[in-house]
């Protein structure tokens, strides 16, 4: 069952047209990639799912409703969650901290009560802290909970903006270029996780430059070009695509 | 009738262009927030009282002089007051408070609290039209002119000044190609100081000269930024003749006290309607 | 990092801070010093309502605006519609933090710099609409500002404000359950939700915090603040002027409350404190004042980094480093 649907999504920035009449379907529990050439509209098309970018025309629907005009930060609290390409992290404070920001939406903590300082609000808040670990020792950041997200080896780095997103329990998590910047050993590692994270239910649409990794993990690709999409279907068939070839190696001329 | 007001508008617009010019460059390029920028026309003013009031210069000598003189100034106060901060958003701000403080103070034991009128070199009226126009206004007005558009074309044609346009829409993007963010923002100071220098200088014999005169100079300089759109040279420039001219036809037409009003019920309404300001760029 | 457990030691030393202020008047016959004691106070409320702000990442340079608009409600509503003071204090502050929502919506679309800009057209169009206004008194302001209305308690104890003591409480419970309030504020949930905002606004939407809604609450509970600051004000002194509520004043709350130290809610209370003792003790300076005031503020930015309160541990520091080169030779 389609647990996201892009109906004809077209994004223009003043002259510039980003994305044109892209058509979507993710299913749910799969992985499905979103690849193509620099400017492709790739990032764009995330930004318009997330919300963080409003469309200029077409839909968004998520778990059958229309998501088109909701605000960002809601769609998180409906499910969405999207990483960010670079080292979008709180750089002074803590691995722990960054990743109890992510649990904001999912956290009992109620203001008044912290404010009041009640015990209700303190015990939510040291739950909080709890699942905020877990998370961390799940995804490998174990040991690192007290250390500065700037401390952070790059790798690393990327991982905790992973925890972050998983902290408000995504139905759907969006990653934007997970493992690029990545040496093999962390890619390959990384995409174990992501493996992990679909057999736990939840549905992943991967923006990524490393054709290994897409290849590796997805169950459906789509291909953009110049906001376009050119090409839909299995990796194998893709791999195989005339139209694919041809976008990507035009695009290096 | 119209022209006349237009002119007088012209005057004071461009005076205004002068002053807030160097709120724009410190502010886009340095992101400070520079409440001491109006002691630089402050320190104009006595400038011209000291060079050609009792020295006897030659009144444009005297205004080089000193317009320069406080071009200096504002870079000394660049490299010694405000690098040590660069990169922070609060610290520059305490720290322009306290120069303003000091600036003021300073004119305040070496000049004295009382304002002081400068006899003006020129003398006499041209016509133009059906209009009048002091000769003293008309140097202001032809000086003015030359100096707003001798930097609109150093802006827009000189590499330093594509810098100088570029950082404040993208620093990072301007520091990956190489730009020496300290270099212009010593050049930014140095021009901004230089102007609002020369205002002091231009509008002393035209109205009075007083170490109180700072704390006018750089709020006129801020609401033509807020209009013009902080980061634009060219905002700048057509909010700060606005401004003059909306002020001039709501004194003529209302008289005094409304011509503050009208001024900025202008400001008001286009901040409302476009926070950025007619020419602002997004985020700054 | 928030911890969950109280501070004994803390609370101890406000606790005591606290006596130590509720006894002042008893021994403390110089009415003089309780004036600049109560000044200080009001400013104390609207330099940790700006902290609130800052926390935010809102620059604010229209707090004054906001006390003005706090001042003229209070005096508008307790003279010309006969309310008690009682409730025009609450009001005041409430038709503040709804201007603010009003003005916020649209203004706080901008941020940072750029706003701390427009604040400051705005803060003058207020000082204007104040001038301007029928019925305001213009650039005079208003006089004759009522007194809060006598108290009455059990045992046929009545409380009248005349004379500077009974401000003197009014305006210390006032500040003292102020900065409480803004203290849990900023030490709660809440105001982690604000220090995201401030860091990473990208990231903290991403984790589903609606930004441009803290911004105004933000913004709203600041501005009410400064809307009692300012009716506290208005009644104490009995009389407004426009000008008290002009930009620069906003940008004395911004020193006063930036100079403390950034990162604490002690920082405004000292810094409130400090500059207001200050040019009081410098007054036999006189035409120097201003030069000593500013090269103090200079000073302590280049000195203090984290502002007044490092002062002690910077001192400390400072003995010990002495004490240690002292010893080595």
């Amino acid at each position: 069952m389609s647990l996201l649907e892009i109906h004809k999504v077209s994004k223009h920035f003043g002259g510039l047209v980003a994305l044109q009449n892209v058509e979507l379907n993710v299913e749910e529990g799969k992985i499905h990639a979103v690849i193509g050439p620099n400017g492709a509209g790739k990032s764009t098309l995330l930004n318009v799912i997330a919300g963080s970018v409003r469309q200029t025309a077409g839909k968004v629907v998520f778990n059958g409703q229309d998501i088109s005009r909701l605000r960002a930060d809601r769609r998180v609290g409906k499910g969405i969650a999207k990483t960010f390409q670079a080292g979008v992290l709180l750089s002074k404070r803590t691995v722990l901290d960054n990743i109890i920001l992510g649990c904001h939406l999912r956290t009992a903590e109620g203001y008044w009560g912290s404010i009041l300082g009640s015990t209700r609000a303190r015990s939510a808040a040291a739950a909080t802290r709890k699942r905020a670990l877990q998370i961390a020792e799940s995804m490998g950041l174990g040991g690192w909970e007290n250390k500065l997200a700037s401390d952070l080896p790059h790798g690393l780095q990327r991982i905790l903006g992973l925890c972050i997103a998983l902290a408000s329990a995504p139905r759907l998590l969006m990653l934007d270029e997970p493992v690029t910047g990545m040496n093999p050993t962390e890619t390959t590692e990384t995409m174990g996780l992501i493996e992990r994270l679909r057999s736990q239910g939840i549905t992943i649409v991967l923006v990524e430059h490393n054709m290994k990794a897409v290849m590796g993990l997805s169950d459906r690709i789509t291909v953009l070009s110049y906001g376009e999409k050119i090409a839909e279907g299995l990796p194998d068939e893709i791999r195989n695509n005339k139209c694919v070839i041809e976008a990507y190696l035009g695009s290096s001329t | 009738m119209i022209l006349q007001v237009t002119l007088n508008g012209m005057t004071m617009g461009l005076t205004y262009v002068l002053i807030a010019l160097g709120f724009c460059l410190v502010f886009g390029i340095a992101r400070i927030f520079n409440f001491a920028h109006g002691e630089m026309y402050m320190l104009g003013g006595w400038g011209i009282v000291l060079l050609f009031g009792q020295l006897g210069l030659n009144y444009g000598m005297a205004l080089l002089i000193s317009a320069l003189s406080i071009g200096l100034i504002g870079i000394l106060l660049d490299r010694f007051f405000f690098r040590p901060f660069r990169g922070q958003t609060i610290p520059p701000m305490v720290v322009a408070l306290g120069l303003q403080l000091l600036l003021s103070a300073l004119a305040m034991l070496a000049f004295g609290e009382k304002p002081v009128s400068v006899q003006s070199p020129f003398t006499g009226i041209t016509k133009i039209g059906d209009s009048v126009i002091s000769n003293e206004r008309l140097a202001v007005t032809l000086t003015s002119i030359a100096m707003v558009a001798f930097v609109y074309i150093f802006v827009r044609t000189t590499k330093l000044g594509l810098a100088m346009r570029a950082i404040p829409q993208n620093m990072e993007g301007a520091v990956l190609l190489g730009v020496n963010i300290n270099r212009v923002s010593y050049l930014a100071f140095f021009v901004g100081a230089l102007l609002a220098g020369a205002a002091g200088g231009l509008l002393g014999p035209l109205f009075y000269v007083s170490s109180f005169l700072g704390p006018w100079a750089v709020f006129k300089a801020i609401i033509v930024v807020a209009l013009g759109g902080a980061g634009s040279i060219g905002g700048t420039i057509i909010a700060g003749l606005l401004v003059g001219f909306v002020e001039a036809f709501t004194q003529h037409f209302f008289g005094g006290g409304v011509a503050e009003i009208g001024g900025f019920v202008l400001i008001i309404i286009v901040l409302l309607l476009r926070p950025r300001g007619l020419f602002g760029h997004e985020v700054v | 990092m928030r911890s969950s457990k109280v501070d004994w030691k803390k609370l101890a030393t406000y606790g005591v801070l606290l006596a130590l202020m509720l006894t002042i008047p008893l021994f403390v016959k110089n009415l003089y010093v309780l004036h600049i004691l109560m000044v200080a106070g009001i400013w104390i409320i609207l330099t940790v309502s700006l902290h609130l702000l800052f926390t935010t990442g809102v620059l604010s340079l229209a707090h004054a605006a906001f006390m003005g608009i706090g001042a003229y409600c209070s005096a508008i509503l307790t003279m010309k519609l006969g309310w008690s003071f009682w409730i025009a204090l609450p009001m005041s502050g409430i038709i503040s933090a709804a201007i603010a929502a009003l003005a916020g919506s649209i203004f706080l679309r901008v941020k940072g710099l750029l706003f701390a800009v427009i604040t400051f057209a705005f803060g003058e169009a207020v000082r204007l609409v104040f001038s301007n206004w029928p019925g305001l008194g213009g650039d005079a302001g208003l006089t004759r500002i009522p007194a809060p209305d006598p108290i009455s308690f059990p045992f046929d104890v009545t409380v009248t404000f005349v004379g500077k003591m009974p401000y003197y409480y009014l305006v210390l419970i006032i500040v003292a359950v102020s900065v409480l309030i803004l203290y849990r504020i900023e030490k709660s949930r809440l105001g982690m939700v604000f220090t995201y905002i401030e860091e990473n606004d990208a990231l903290a939407e991403s984790a589903g915090i609606n930004v441009q809604g803290y911004r105004l609450l933000s913004f709203g509970i600041a501005c009410f603040f400064a809307g009692i600051g300012g009716s506290l004000y208005g009644h104490y002194h009995s009389y407004l002027a426009p000008d008290e509520f002009g930009v620069w004043t906003s940008a004395l709350i911004f020193l006063l409350c930036v100079i403390g130290g950034p990162s604490s809610i002690m920082g405004p209370v000292v810094g409130a404190f400090v500059l207001t003792i200050i040019p009081e003790l410098l007054r036999g300076a006189k035409a120097y004042a201003p030069l000593f005031y500013a090269v103090v503020i200079l000073l302590i930015v280049f000195v203090l980094p984290e502002g007044l309160v490092s002062l002690p541990k910077r001192l400390r520091k400072w003995a010990q480093k002495s004490r240690k080169s002292l010893e080595s030779r």
